[in-house]
């Protein structure tokens, strides 16, 4: 039975070279992480890449999960700071979005402590509803907590501390985490090629592809693509045409203008995404300058119109030209197809709301090499790949639909479509669990968990009609002198931090700040 | 909740698992507003499918246990119970094999590589590697020493997990007792029967004095009989018998005067298999077939002739179609019938009670809560179907038309993904509310015999040596952990006060 399950067409053919095409976070990400599973392999690691064509650089903004990547690898956190202009991150702010005025932070930790086995935000409706707390719910968060204090401190690794009680990521410069992790690759042996693709050869029989042709006629032969060119898709879409899926009837914007800028403001540990007429406006800020950003749809606004907000709203003078970018937020219809595997932003977009593209990416990667197939084509490799790609990207999508969807704005259109359109059946099945009982459904695979979804459902202004029944099962009185204890031990806990900027000096020195 | 308002949770069946949803209840629900209310019936089981009067639990017991304030000794000396490292099965891949499947992890990873792509890396180099030789707790097992693991997680001692071998009525007895602590209650009269209200919910109970028994939640704990949710609602059940075709078990418990092995045992049998589970004292042997192919030998099989007749029972696996219908929650054989193959029952009724917990309704009619449950339940529910059928599709016992019929079924598509991925390159896919961890998943298909035909780059860049070196140390220090362990029996008797074998008998 089993045998005949995978009865499949297999040619014993063994992996000897990777061509990695396009440099970028995406590619060097890959390139320094085949470089650390491989180098005792036969296995040789080319990337190509051009210096005519600009990078992207997407994502300045990370999540947690960046860590594990760093750390797979060896690189000391001190020094990628200091060579990435690297700042902490504890969570992001959210201004504006369920209503104008509205503020708050999606933190990387939990909302208090579990009390009599019910989770903590279930006992805060409890206290909320029957008027004995006026704390919001951001009060037992110790990441908001030392956030809005603008401290950092890495978190205690005792789990029965509340100092344990969150994680952090970072915010650093996409151009020079590219380069480091290219210093890094090419000391395992990864072989830069500059040179820019001009056409590809494909079998004719499989349409596998067998080459890469750089302008300078130099042709690159690889048994295994790995197609970094970023939007266009250059091996995936380009020659395998494998067709994308478009979700811009759920997430409707489409262009972004990023511009960098002086720091006008404090070195915040969070990112801000702050909700304008037809979009958001980011702002990441790094040692040296602070990178912004603003998302928008061109249905509901134009492109001059998008420029002069995002410049009209910068905190210092800004360094550079605002750079256009246009996209279609969806994902490619098969990641991996052939002997091609789509990383970065040729596999897909979404909107950088949530800092997701980054982990994306490293989620590919660490795929990438479990699944690499080291001696011939199994499609298994590609169907698992395929399989939990579209897994992670479905839960994301879904979850910054939510900041879209979850708003009571009626100011401009944009945002009377966003709260009125219809929804993916998985999110309104999700926000019907949130909304009856204050239930947030659970996967075991997908990036975000409970508290993101807490953060965003009560940042976002929905609530649960229902409280669980068995908060009753103790004495209000109880409930109420536990809860306040905690916020006063978070906000001791946070106070307790050293600022944020200091922490950054102790640990990797502070860049100095880039002037116009 | 506002007022001194009291609301009923009615339980039907006195059973284990109906008081186990009892003590539960009992413990989390604001006793001010809820009285939780234990009915039996006169066909009262042990509400897990009846198969025979000993239950194996697994290490999730513990917590299970913690969290209703119960003293693991003393369910131990309640139900005569012994510990559980693990089940050995025999005849399982090949006619004359055998192999221990543990509780918990096996082996160690290597830095960033897992340790079955390791085997499979060695066996490519044609060494003979059996992964139940890097298990602490299969070396344990096998040389019948136990220790509760240590909590420094940095020793080898702390490597395993254990479950428990119990007497049902005993553990029925240690449930009842807790649930009644909490404030649960039995009803002063047996079930006489349902009545439906104008929706099509359950409105209450009839009981055998004429009482009537309204309440804005039933759970029914009935066992296969499902009561209410099958009889009185009609919820439907959805067969499994294509991939799982036994359908008859009889039980015995016979004295034993000798020590009990921490572990169960599964052979095969020419039209099904047999098992033992040890308490102190005896032993409960059950033999499971399917009628179709024969009968498996009665009472001969079962090693007992000329004694009381043994239990016999007639079943199909399944699941109920909708836990969860209306103001009825079906938990135990209710809910999901599974032959005892592996230890599910006592489990699926936990993460049952766990998630109706979370989920617990304030108002009778309570869909979104409903459906919530039953997604989980049902993903939790198939996933350990798909356990029991990974082992019977990759049977090694090739002259027997019951097993050429269970290897040749084609397995549910999920399943098919897991065997064909696990098969090309040791990866085991998992799914949403699984029951088993990847661990167990591996070590069983490896353990059959379905070994990958691939590792991974990550195995293939670790040179052999540091492989063999890896291995060495990991089995110098099991074996210097187990030695620091007592007896099984001893440790039975000193730590839990266990009379001595053989006085209990």
């Amino acid at each position: 039975m089993i045998e005949r399950q995978v009865a499949r067409s297999e040619s014993h053919q063994r992996l000897r070279r990777i061509v990695i095409v396009g440099g970028g976070t995406a590619g060097w990400m890959t390139a320094a992480s085949l470089g650390w599973a491989l180098s005792a392999l036969p296995i040789e690691v080319l990337l190509v890449e051009s210096e005519e064509i600009g990078t992207v650089g997407v994502g300045e903004a990370t999540v947690p999960h960046i860590r594990f990547f760093n750390q797979r690898l060896g690189i000391d956190e001190a020094d990628f700071m200091r060579r990435t202009n690297a700042t902490f991150k504890l969570g992001i702010e959210f201004r504006d979005w369920a209503r104008i005025g509205d503020s708050y932070i999606h933190p990387f930790g939990d909302f208090g402590r579990e009390i009599a086995g019910l989770p903590f935000h279930q006992h805060w409706l409890r206290l909320t509803r029957a008027g004995r707390t006026d704390r919001a719910l951001e009060a037992f968060s110790l990441p908001i907590m030392a956030a809005r204090a603008g401290r950092f401190a890495p978190p205690s690794p005792d789990p029965s501390t509340i100092e344990s009680t969150f994680s952090y990521a970072y915010q650093f410069d996409a151009g020079l985490y590219a380069a480091y992790l290219r210093s890094y690759a090419e000391q395992r042996g990864v072989r830069r090629v500059e040179g820019k693709v001009i056409s590809v050869g494909q079998d004719g029989e499989t349409g596998f592809i067998r080459s890469v042709t750089l302008e300078s006629g130099e042709e690159l032969a690889g048994d295994l693509f790995v197609d970094c060119s970023g939007f266009r898709g250059l091996l995936i879409e380009g020659a395998l045409k494998a067709g994308y899926e478009s979700w811009t009837h759920w997430l409707p914007c489409d262009a972004a203008l990023a511009v960098p800028c002086v720091h006008g403001g404090p070195l915040t540990p969070y990112t801000r995404a702050t909700a304008r007429d037809a979009g958001w406006q980011w702002r990441i800020p790094l040692q040296h300058r602070v990178g912004n950003g603003h998302v928008f749809s061109t249905a509901f606004t134009d492109v001059d119109s998008a420029r002069d907000l995002l410049m009209a709203n910068l905190e210092g003078a800004p360094l550079a030209e605002p750079k256009l970018l246009r996209f279609a937020t969806g994902k490619r219809k098969t990641q991996w197809l052939g002997n091609v595997v789509a990383i970065g932003l040729s596999s897909g977009f979404l909107e950088p709301l949530e800092s997701t593209s980054i982990h994306l990416i490293q989620l590919a990667i660490t795929k990438l090499i479990e699944l690499l197939p080291l001696d011939g084509w199994d499609p298994l490799d590609a169907a698992e790949f395929n399989r939990s790609m579209v897994v992670e990207y479905e839960r994301v999508r879904d979850f910054l639909i939510l900041h879209y969807c979850a708003t009571e704005r009626t100011d401009t259109e944009f945002w009377n479509h966003c709260r009125t359109m219809s929804l993916p059946e998985s999110l309104q099945y999700k926000m019907a669990a949130f909304r009856e009982r204050g239930v947030v459904v659970k996967y075991r695979e997908g990036m975000f968990l409970e508290p993101s979804w807490l953060a965003v459902y009560y940042g976002q202004r929905v609530e649960p009609k229902r409280v669980s029944p068995l908060v009753e099962a103790l004495p209000i009185d109880e409930v109420a002198a536990r809860a306040e204890a905690m916020a006063a031990a978070f906000h001791a806990a946070a106070e307790a931090m050293p600022d944020h900027a200091d922490y950054l000096r102790q640990l990797s020195g502070l860049a100095d700040p880039v002037r116009a | 909740m506002t007022g001194g308002e009291m609301r009923t949770i009615a339980i039907l069946g006195g059973t284990v698992a109906g008081w186990m949803a009892a003590a539960t209840l009992a413990r989390r629900l604001p006793r001010q507003h809820y009285r939780v209310l234990v009915i039996e019936t006169d066909r009262d089981g042990d509400g897990l499918g009846d198969f025979g009067t000993t239950l194996t639990a697994l290490p999730s017991i513990r917590p299970f246990h913690d969290a209703l304030g119960i003293d693991e000794n003393l369910i131990l000396r309640a139900t005569r119970g012994s510990f559980a490292l693990g089940v050995a099965f025999a005849g399982w891949a090949e006619p004359d094999s055998a192999y221990f499947l543990p509780f918990g992890a096996v082996g160690a990873p290597l830095g960033p590589v897992a340790f079955h792509q390791l085997l499979t890396r060695l066996r490519q180099q044609g060494r003979n590697v059996r992964a139940a030789d890097y298990s602490i707790a299969a070396i344990a097992a096998q040389a019948g020493r136990f220790a509760r693991p240590s909590a420094d997680q940095r020793a080898i001692t702390s490597q395993y997990a254990y479950g428990l071998h119990l007497d049902a009525w005993g553990y029925l007895a240690a449930m009842r007792a807790t649930a009644e602590a909490h404030g649960a209650q039995a009803a002063a009269a047996p079930f006489r029967q349902a009545l439906l209200g104008a929706s099509g919910e359950i409105a209450s109970l009839e009981l055998a004095n004429g009482d009537s028994l309204a309440a804005m939640l039933f759970v029914d704990a009935t066992g296969t009989d499902a009561l209410l949710s099958q009889g009185s609602l009609g919820v439907g059940f959805q067969s499994w018998r294509q991939w799982l075709p036994c359908d008859r078990a009889m039980a015995a418990r016979l004295a034993d005067p000798s020590d009990p092995p921490p572990l169960g045992q599964v052979e095969t049998l020419p039209t099904g298999w047999r098992s033992t589970t040890p308490l102190a004292g005896e032993t409960g042997h059950l033999l499971c077939w399917s009628d179709a192919f024969g009968d498996a030998g009665g009472a001969t099989a079962l090693g007992i002739e000329g004694g009381k007749p043994p239990h016999m029972v007639s079943f199909e696996n399944g699941r109920n179609a909708a836990p969860w219908y209306r103001n009825c929650v079906a938990i135990g054989a209710a809910a999901c019938m599974l032959e005892p193959l592996h230890p599910v029952a006592l489990h699926l009724v936990q993460s049952a009670l766990a998630r109706l917990v979370t989920l617990f309704p304030d108002v009778a009619d309570a869909p979104v809560e409903a459906a919530e449950y039953n997604r989980m339940t049902i993903n939790e529910t198939e996933s350990a179907r798909d356990f029991l059928i990974a082992q019977y599709v990759t049977n090694g016992r090739l002259a027997d038309p019951f097993w050429n019929e269970v290897r040749t079924v084609r397995p549910p598509d999920r399943l098919v993904y897991k065997l064909a991925q696990f098969a090309s390159a040791g990866r085991m896919p998992m799914y949403d509310d699984d029951m088993f961890e990847d661990a167990d998943w591996i070590a069983l298909l490896d353990a059959q015999g379905l070994h990958p035909r691939r590792h991974d780059a990550l195995a293939g860049s670790v040179p052999i040596e540091h492989i063999e070196q890896h291995l060495g140390r990991l089995r110098e220090a099991i074996i210097a952990g187990v030695k620091t362990m007592p007896a099984h029996g001893e440790y039975l008797r000193r730590a839990h006060a266990a009379p001595p074998r053989g006085a209990a008998a």
